[in-house]
């Protein structure tokens, strides 16, 4: 993503194990690399571009959500 | 506090583990589960075979759905002095005692097997249970892993050699109750997510309830003298559903290379320990 001056940043985001993804609705289709996806994540507390994701929107708006909900 | 963020190329950690389980009788075939709406045919007799699935009851991110460790009283567990102190010893990455990624030594983080009780009381997916003359397996999603429980009449060894899972024997209370006693788990393993340990002294009942033709009931009951100053139970009841005979049950795998990685691009960056 681009920062607040435009510059690229690269974030790591990790999500759950492969069971939770399946059964949210993920496979190894969903993404390609040059995807452009809006991704909402809990950042980590340190302010470095890392978290855990809470949902991905795909280009054409399907939503996949990544929380299991226990 | 959320963040949105548009990326092109996703660098997607992949979803491993990085996110951070009666006497003689002959072999039953599995059955299939009733339709959706339809009420569920009475339980067979002496027959817990199939595949069981808890849902998201078995996950127990805090520790044992009956006694997560969140901070209530009434989920305070009776430690002895030593419990306490081993406890404070154990460093977990979930739960109000929670360390950063990179400062845990939960052994399961590292990808040492769970072992018993842990294999129930933390991560239990889908459960394959087969029923044999001689013993009954039941086999886990969690870390592909199979046990072995014995029901030939057989008492538990008096000073067994420490396992990870134990050494266990099986017998039916009822026609629908097959109660399991374990003994001789290794004492590096914790009881749940939370670091709850245990000594060599522990002992383990489970209880699995079969409620009708689609439902298992599980409940188990830490009893160890060492760490406890009276037995509690972890789970009570937790019920699972029988899956058609033809469910494909994945595989859930602690990667000892993929945590390594996790480390490096998430754990430690997160912990403020550098990229390493």
């Amino acid at each position: 993503m681009k920062d607040d001056k435009g510059n690229v940043v690269h974030w790591a985001a990790e999500t759950s194990n492969p069971s939770d993804m399946v059964n949210l609705g993920w496979n190894k289709q969903s993404f390609k690399p040059g995807d452009e996806v809006t991704v909402t994540v809990e950042p980590v507390k340190n302010g470095l571009p890392i978290g855990r994701i809470e949902q991905v929107v795909l280009a054409n708006g399907q939503i996949l959500k990544a929380r299991v909900v226990f | 506090m959320l963040r949105h963020i548009l990326i092109a190329a996703l660098a997607l950690i992949p979803p491993g583990m990085l996110a951070s389980p009666a006497h003689a009788q002959a072999a039953l075939p599995q059955q299939p589960a009733s339709a959706p709406n339809q009420k569920a045919a009475p339980a067979p007799r002496r027959d817990i075979s199939g595949t069981w699935d808890p849902g998201n009851g078995g996950i127990q991110p805090l520790g044992p759905r009956n006694m997560p460790e969140d901070g209530k009283p009434e989920h305070q567990l009776p430690y002895t002095p030593l419990g306490l102190e081993t406890l404070n010893a154990h460093k977990p990455s979930n739960g109000v005692r929670s360390v950063l990624p990179g400062e845990t030594n939960d052994p399961v983080v590292y990808c040492d097997p769970q072992g018993m009780p842990r294999e129930d009381l933390y991560e239990l997916r889908t459960t394959q249970i087969i029923q044999t003359p001689l013993k009954v397996f039941v086999l886990y999603e969690f870390g592909k892993i199979w046990r072995v429980v014995w029901t030939d009449g057989r008492d538990l060894p008096k000073e067994p050699e420490p396992r990870w899972f134990g050494y266990s024997i099986g017998k039916w209370e009822d026609d629908y109750t097959f109660v399991v006693e374990t003994a001789g788990t290794d004492e590096r393993t914790w009881v749940d997510r939370a670091g709850r340990p245990h000594s060599a002294d522990l002992r383990v009942e489970e209880k699995f309830h079969r409620v009708d033709h689609d439902t298992l009931e599980l409940t188990v009951t830490i009893n160890d003298p060492k760490m406890y100053t009276k037995p509690w139970v972890a789970l009570d009841k937790l019920p699972f559903k029988l899956q058609p005979p033809n469910f494909d049950v994945r595989e859930m795998m602690c990667s000892p290379s993929e945590f390594a990685e996790y480390n490096k691009i998430i754990g430690n960056p997160a912990s403020g320990q550098g990229n390493k």
